[in-house]
């Protein structure tokens, strides 16, 4: 308790001297809290465009190999048994077909080739389609129609707006080409790899179009109302599926499911795959956005530790008789050294409780920005907008970071107040 | 009166069913005119990419045919920048070499040749006959050609084009394409205006594709994208068996 108010005392008698101090702090602290909270957000961006993307957390897919090579599902109440034999707790079931590479869509002469064209069952995916930005019109009406959604990549490459008449050319799973005359019923803002040029229609008509039966599809996708049980439910449903169904041997990527798909097999078999199976293409990149923004906290850390170290070296060299006396009086050495840790320890606590205020005021300024002017940035940005991101797990890291940081730098300044010899001390100035 | 009705009704199905055969067969002629089964085949194409408003793209390459083992080289020769990249194609698999990377990549029959409104498979022998079946067949004249005008209908649901309409000079050669998709929209349009003689076979002149769904707005009017094609210097001279193999291609593309 003593000790608790001698700090305060050291610290409200020299607010002056540690005002600039806390302020540096404090604006670490929240610039820290705005790159982590920015990042949280740009990755739960990232993931919840690929989970719309690909339709889901977690994926069932089917695959033919005679008498042609096809993807497919013929067995969709068998997959919602084993489902429901796997327990998995999931927000939404989705079926959707679809059509990689070599779709394109024609406009007045002009063409776009499309890197993914989805069917989609619009009922089923409503929610999760709220968070795409449109540019233009919207996915109202799109069930069981004729319409089409395409980016706003394709349409400026097309020419076309909201209520034009297109053809989609599509191959059939058997190789034929087979054309189909849609209207352009929205058109949404996304220049990333997953949407710039990735068109949405109806799943029964995108089935029918590729030559599919009346039911079938091509992926079941599963959001998981907790994404993080991914692995454990990935296992879960393989095992129940495996008790009624044929399967591939487990595979955890996209690639290694390639690989199983040169095997020799006759039906249907069928593969689960999870959403960072799919994802070994943004991997590289949110691993490059989780190193960019460890440098910089380690940078802010240095900063905020030398600091701390050059506020506490000039601090002890002027109040080494207040030390001397204390040490004068029957204070220990570990007792002058704890002063000065427990002062910048309070320090540190009542600059997070400042800097978490600015920074959430910053993330909120920050996070609703509208960012169009970067190219291809698009991948980060929901509606428009960064957004951010926080688990308490995060926060309580930066903030333990600040506070070892602030430790740190007061380590050398509290050894050598501690060191100070009371008579040289107090000799000092006499 | 009713057996004068049956009479009638047979002599018109009879009649439909010669016309039939008799399309049939002339499809298998205009096939073996235009196919090699006895021996190889080797040309020079250039492919000359008109697009309204944005210029004209060329490329040469050779092409080495062996229909009697369904298998083809293509190599690039021009522009420069292309050269020695190429198709080798056997059986039904399809290979495309680019010798910068050194890497083959699987393409499909069906694709593009090279962006063009040509298609890889058209470098195959003829396989009207085996591919359709007729489904109606008539009389137009085309330029200065009379043409027996057959609608076709693929036979297996693997044919590219489910849909083909032929115009064929009384010489039994095709003069004019149109190929539709699986909903019959019109996708390109082929014109064979002239073709050279070699051996007891014929092979193109010159072969111009009219995309149906790329090109421009000129005057009002859709103008689709051309390509033009030239074959020259034709042979049937017999090739080495090794030219159909992955080490020619790198080896010659080098």
């Amino acid at each position: 308790m003593l000790s608790l108010l001698m700090t305060l005392n050291g610290i409200s008698y020299r607010w002056k001297r540690y005002v600039f101090l806390a302020l540096g702090l404090s604006l670490g602290f929240a610039l820290i809290l705005l790159l982590t909270g920015l990042a949280g957000g740009m990755k739960r961006n990232v993931t919840e465009a690929a989970a719309r993307h690909y339709g889901g957390d977690l994926f069932i897919l089917g695959h033919q190999q005679s008498p042609y090579y096809t993807p497919v599902i013929r067995d969709h109440a068998a997959l919602l048994v084993a489902l429901k034999e796997a327990g998995i707790r999931a927000s939404v079931i989705v079926r959707r077909t679809n059509f990689f590479e070599n779709g394109q869509v024609f406009f007045n002469g002009y063409s776009s080739r499309q890197k993914t064209v989805t069917g989609i069952d619009w009922t089923a995916e409503a929610a999760k389609f709220a968070g795409m930005e449109l540019a233009s019109g919207g996915f109202a009406g799109m069930q069981g129609s004729n319409g089409i959604l395409i980016s706003s990549v394709t349409a400026k490459q097309l020419g076309a707006r909201v209520g034009d008449d297109v053809i989609l050319e599509v191959d059939t799973v058997t190789g034929q080409r087979n054309t189909a005359s849609m209207i352009v019923k929205g058109i949404f803002k996304d220049a990333s790899i997953f949407g710039a040029y990735a068109s949405y229609v109806d799943l029964e008509l995108l089935s029918r179009l590729i030559g599919l039966a009346p039911g079938e599809y091509t992926t079941f996708g599963i959001y998981l109302l907790d994404p993080r049980t991914v692995s454990r439910d990935s296992r879960l449903l393989y095992d129940a599926l495996a008790r009624s169904l044929p399967m591939f041997a487990p595979v955890s990527t996209q690639q290694e499911l390639w690989v199983r798909l040169g095997e020799r097999w006759t039906g249907v078999k069928y593969a689960v795959l999870t959403l960072n199976g799919y994802l070994s293409e943004i991997k590289d990149l949110t691993s490059a956005m989780d190193a960019g923004l460890y440098l910089l906290l380690l940078l802010m850390l240095v900063i905020i530790t030398l600091g701390i170290g050059n506020t506490y070296r000039v601090m002890v060299h002027e109040r080494v008789r207040e030390f001397g006396t204390m040490r004068a009086i029957g204070m220990q050495r570990e007792g002058v050294s704890r002063l000065i840790l427990a002062e910048a320890l309070l320090l540190g606590v009542l600059c997070i409780a400042v800097g978490t205020i600015i920074g959430f005021a910053l993330l909120y300024i920050a996070g609703n920005l509208r960012i169009t002017r970067i190219p291809g940035f698009d991948i980060f940005l929901r509606k428009g907008r960064l957004g951010w991101h926080f688990s308490p797990v995060a926060y309580v890291a930066d903030a333990v970071l600040i506070l070892g940081a602030v430790l740190l730098g007061g380590l050398i300044p509290a050894h050598r107040a501690s060191s100070v010899e009371p008579a040289r001390a107090l000799r000092r100035d006499a | 009166m009713r057996q004068l009705a049956l009479i009638a009704g047979l002599l018109i199905l009879s009649s439909l069913l010669w016309a039939q055969a008799d399309s049939k067969d002339l499809l298998q002629k205009v096939d073996s005119l235009v196919s090699f089964p006895d021996s190889d085949f080797s040309a020079e194409y250039t492919f000359v990419e008109n697009k309204p408003g944005e210029g004209v793209d060329s490329t040469q390459a050779a092409i080495f045919r062996r229909d009697s083992e369904n298998k083809y080289l293509i190599l690039i020769l021009a522009p420069e920048g292309d050269r020695g990249k190429g198709y080798l194609k056997i059986g039904d698999n399809l290979w495309f070499y680019d010798p910068v990377p050194r890497k083959y990549v699987f393409t499909s029959s069906r694709d593009r040749f090279r962006n063009s409104n040509a298609r890889n498979s058209d470098f195959t022998e003829s396989s009207f006959a085996s591919d359709y079946d007729i489904e109606k067949a008539g009389q137009e004249e085309l330029g200065k050609f009379d043409c027996t005008v057959l609608e076709l209908k693929a036979n297996s649901n693997e044919v590219t084009f489910p849909f083909t309409k032929l115009w064929i000079s009384d010489d039994s050669l095709v003069r004019k394409s149109e190929n539709y998709s699986l909903s019959g929209q019109l996708l390109r349009t082929v014109l064979i205006p002239t073709y050279q003689g070699i051996g007891n076979r014929f092979v193109p002149r010159t072969i111009v594709i009219v995309d149906q769904l790329k090109g421009k707005e000129v005057n009002g009017k859709f103008v689709g994208d051309r390509t033009q094609i030239t074959i020259s210097k034709p042979s049937l001279a017999k090739l080495p068996d090794n030219l159909f193999t992955n080490a020619y291609l790198e080896k010659v593309s080098r």
